[in-house]
């Protein structure tokens, strides 16, 4: 570096304003940004809104068909699931039979002892 | 459970704190703003004619750029280079509005912080004598100065922060030191012999 190159160097570095900058300006930056971040940023914890929003009138008809249109396809694949088609095959050989107890009791008439 | 360790603000880049206010964090934004703010003011102030009141009003102006066109910002860029760019751009559009004020504000306020400091009067005596030097440069000259003197840029980023090629900044540089040296030698040579 030169000897100029030098001298101006620390004339340029070691020149001071005798003024800072306004700390208002700062505040006001900073309002500003945080209005900004309040209208247009994302923010976490956001679930009301969307049930606001989603139980509100606004564009209802578009919330009915898409409710009616998931119902239906719901029904459409219960339908498609439905097992009416397939044929029940009983196993013959083993018949196993069982005693209702509580049948044995229903014909016996005490009064008709006396 | 994992948890991300943060980099203090401090610590971070110019351009993570940058990426940190486009994700809403003020503190960033603060923090990015003390370390620009006075280094944006020092070159408004010398960019326009040694203006107070502008340059604080330029400051703030890119400020506000910064928070509403963050898209602006170039992340393949260096931070530093294209905050001043977008300066020396706002600089440019004055001079053209303007014709910039001829009349530069002579800066000899001496009764500030320096009044009996012998050598700080001579020195300011010559910073304003180069300033006023520089008035009769155009403003990509006088940017070219102060990136190189007052914020240490290398040729290759003041290329990149006014758009030119090195070739056309060194020719510049040398055009204004020279240019300098004369004024330097023929009214002040013998207050730098003896400060320097």
């Amino acid at each position: 570096m030169s000897h100029l190159d030098a001298t101006l160097k620390d004339l340029i570095q070691n020149d001071k304003l005798q003024f800072e900058a306004d700390p208002a300006i700062k505040l006001r930056l900073m309002n500003h940004l945080q209005a900004k971040i309040g209208s247009s940023f994302p923010r976490q914890n956001m679930i009301m809104p969307f049930f606001t929003g989603f139980l509100s009138a606004k564009l209802i008809g578009l919330k009915v068909g898409v409710i009616a249109s998931v119902l239906i396809a719901f029904i459409g694949f219960k339908q498609m699931n439905n097992q009416s088609n397939k044929t029940i095959l009983t196993d013959t050989c083993s018949v196993f039979e069982k005693n209702d107890t509580v049948g044995l009791l229903k014909g016996i008439d005490s009064t008709s002892f006396n | 459970m994992f948890r991300i360790k943060k980099t203090p603000l401090k610590q971070q880049t110019d351009e993570e704190l940058f990426v940190n206010i486009c994700k809403g964090n003020s503190d960033a934004f603060g923090e990015l703003y003390n370390r620009f703010s006075n280094r944006l003011l020092y070159y408004f102030y010398r960019m326009l004619g040694n203006d107070k009141a502008l340059s604080q009003d330029f400051m703030q102006e890119l400020f506000y750029k910064i928070i509403e066109k963050p898209y602006l910002f170039d992340p393949q860029r260096r931070f530093s280079t294209w905050i001043f760019s977008v300066a020396h751009n706002m600089c440019k559009n004055e001079y053209r509005s303007k014709e910039v004020r001829k009349i530069v504000v002579k800066n000899d306020n001496m009764d500030g912080f320096y009044q009996n400091d012998l050598e700080y009067a001579d020195k300011e005596k010559i910073v304003n004598a180069i300033f006023e030097e520089l008035e009769s440069f155009d403003e990509s000259h006088r940017t070219a100065f102060l990136l190189k003197y007052r914020e240490g840029f290398n040729l290759e980023e003041i290329g990149e922060t006014l758009n030119l090629p090195i070739g056309t900044v060194k020719s510049r540089l040398f055009y204004t030191r020279k240019k300098l040296q004369e004024i330097l030698s023929d009214k002040y040579a013998e207050t730098i012999e003896n400060l320097f």
